[in-house]
């Protein structure tokens, strides 16, 4: 029994340092590092010269504090700092005014889901969305974030598709789906769409 | 198989386990961020994930090691793989219940909830996670059920159904695990792997407790040729069919049985040759255990009968070298030590210790005296109780006098087997020649 043990263990810790000599643990990276971040680029657009994420933060009015906040964390994406400014303001109007009725970039609002926050913000050319990316999204917890990363970018495309907030949700993501086309319809309707 | 190279494969399947255990540990350790470590709330989310995995893990080698795999049952003994089943399973209850428990707790904690509404919005609102809900209750049934002192007062026929559910429990609870598990989202390999693992499971499974008994089933056309009462409770029962020795089956093993009538068909009975198969017959002596093991007597001949096995490794072929031959069986016991016989070659001596409760109990008496008169076999019944009969160094040595010399081979309760392996050990006899087969798993 002692040599079968012996056996035992010795395939563990070779499983273990295997796995990990290969694939070590990534644990002082921060979540959305580690894995491939879903809001941008899920649709590059060709229409848009500037991407959605750096338009916004210039365009609202974010407190001196989202920069300190942002060094204080270096680690977190400048894009979910900024956009978790955007949360704390999101009683003021986020989105500028248009130019165009049709033409522009248009931020939803902010919907509270059991998960955390969702928003999104979708460029729109000439009546027709060019581009949407994703400013927040569930991120609290490693399940939340997993699964944002998994729908988020399948939503964004949907819309992309289907050119309205008519897209069908996920099950399994039904709260972070619900939230979505509920920012999206805001944005939307912002956008006279 | 020879015993170095069973000794080899046992070793082999050892590491493999190990090194599934490692790969299961890495799937969480390369898929924890600081979040996980964020607040305690988080901790003991995390560490529920732990057991998660582990208890799973821990669950599917279980299930591995009642799944028949032929290499693994030659190597290791299908009654110490039935214990190791036996002692590794309730761990995995509890872990995968610390799991539940403990992700309640950090969920609840993290949302300032009470532990039971959160146990609930999570069963209602996650994706499958109500049959992960289900599932849990089958393998906590299964584990209730299975408890000694439970066990004991239900019927074999219905602990055996509860327990056949616990698959069903295994395959509810896989999918919440693959599709909320944080270490697998967004981890192709990580899920890859746990799916392979699930997979190799049922494979196994499908592939040796179901096809191939029912391949040999139908191959062999076996059909109960003969009923005989060999005394108060005990019935040999004879089989026959088409090419018997195909089975590859000898002395000291054995089936499980299924009798194809309508009241009995859902019943499935480990019962051991009780003679050295024949071309053309298998014998097999069953003594009134389970619940119906009462009436085999009236069995008509002519049922058609399924059978899953050979199996045990409690066979002549174990022997080392067959100066002597001590064979020990309390009870039931006698019946593969019986068959063993017929195998063992005329040439060596036997002397047979027959230990059983009352004159009654002498199973396949006649033909052991029978035995005795025709070869070189000495019989001695040790009628009444332990303490009347204790089984040591000295006793065994008064009785047998070459017995440091032999191979021995022991069946029965566990107990008579703990008493014959230590003596054997203060005679100086080599592990690798005393054999034995507890008995108890087939009562059970």
């Amino acid at each position: 029994m002692i040599r079968k043990t012996a056996f035992l263990i010795t395939g563990t810790v070779a499983g273990v340092v295997g796995v990990l000599s290969y694939n070590p643990p990534q644990l002082n990276n921060s979540i959305a590092s580690s894995n491939t971040n879903p809001v941008p680029d899920t649709a590059p657009s060709p229409t848009t010269s500037t991407s959605a994420e750096k338009i916004t933060p210039s365009e609202s009015p974010a407190p001196e504090s989202t920069k300190t906040k942002a060094a204080a964390k270096p680690s977190q994406s400048a894009t979910q700092t900024q956009s978790k400014s955007q949360a704390q303001n999101s009683t003021q109007t986020l989105s500028p005014t248009p130019v165009a009725k049709t033409s522009g970039t248009f931020a939803g609002d902010t919907s509270y889901t059991r998960w955390g926050p969702v928003q999104v913000q979708v460029t729109v050319s000439d009546g027709k969305i060019t581009d949407i990316s994703t400013l927040q999204y569930p991120n609290g917890d490693r399940r939340s974030l997993g699964i944002s990363n998994q729908v988020i970018p399948w939503l964004q495309q949907e819309v992309l598709k289907v050119q309205s907030a008519n897209i069908s949700g996920i099950s399994g993501a039904t709260y972070t789906s619900n939230g979505f086309k509920a920012s999206l319809a805001s944005a939307l309707q912002k956008a006279g769409l | 198989m020879k015993a170095q190279r069973k000794r080899f494969i046992g070793d082999q399947a050892f590491l493999i386990t190990g090194l599934g255990l490692g790969f299961t540990l890495t799937i969480q350790i390369t898929t924890l961020t600081a979040g996980d470590f964020a607040d305690p709330y988080a901790i003991i989310t995390t560490i529920s994930r732990f057991f998660a995995l582990t208890g799973s893990y821990l669950s599917i080698i279980g299930l591995l090691l009642i799944a028949r795999i032929p290499w693994i049952e030659n190597a290791l003994g299908h009654d110490r793989l039935v214990v190791w089943h036996r002692k590794a399973m309730p761990y995995a209850l509890y872990m995968i219940t610390l799991h539940v428990l403990l992700v309640g707790l950090g969920y609840a904690g993290a949302e300032g909830k009470v532990i039971a509404n959160e146990l609930w919005i999570m069963t209602t609102t996650y994706p499958w996670m109500l049959p992960a809900a289900a599932g849990f209750l089958l393998l906590i049934l299964a584990g209730i059920t299975s408890y000694k002192n439970v066990r004991n007062s239900i019927k074999y026929e219905t602990w055996w159904v509860i327990h056949l559910y616990t698959y069903l429990g295994v395959a509810l609870s896989f999918m919440h695990q693959i599709l909320t598990g944080g270490m697998f989202i967004g981890h192709p390999l990580n899920r890859a792997y746990w799916i392979g693992l699930y997979l190799s499971v049922v494979f196994s499974i499908v592939t040796w407790r179901i096809i191939i008994p029912l391949a040999r089933s139908i191959r062999h056309q076996l059909v109960i040729s003969k009923v005989e009462v060999e005394g108060p409770g005990v019935v040999s029962i004879y089989v026959t069919g088409r090419n018997i020795s195909k089975l590859n089956a000898q002395g000291g093993q054995f089936f499980n049985w299924r009798i194809l009538t309508k009241d009995r068909w859902h019943e499935s009975h480990p019962f051991s040759l009780s003679a050295a198969p024949t071309d053309s017959e298998l014998r097999f002596t069953v003594k009134a255990l389970g619940d119906s093991t009462n009436n085999f007597a009236q069995v008509k001949v002519g049922t058609r009968v399924v059978i899953e096995g050979p199996y045990g490794i409690f066979t002549r072929d174990m022997a080392r070298q067959f100066k002597h031959a001590t064979l020990i069986g309390g009870g039931v016991g006698i019946t593969p030590l019986r068959a063993i016989i017929d195998e063992i070659p005329d040439s060596t001596s036997i002397d047979v210790i027959y230990r059983a409760r009352n004159h009654d109990d002498l199973v396949l008496k006649s033909e052991l005296d029978e035995l005795a008169q025709r070869r070189n076999v000495k019989i001695h019944y040790l009628v009444g109780s332990r303490t009347e009969h204790p089984i040591n160094e000295v006793s065994l040595k008064k009785y047998v006098p070459r017995f440091a010399d032999s191979d021995v081979y022991v069946c029965g309760p566990q107990g008579l087997i703990d008493d014959v392996v230590s003596a054997c050990k203060s005679a100086g006899i080599p592990k690798d020649r005393v054999h034995h087969e507890a008995f108890l798993y087939h009562a059970q």
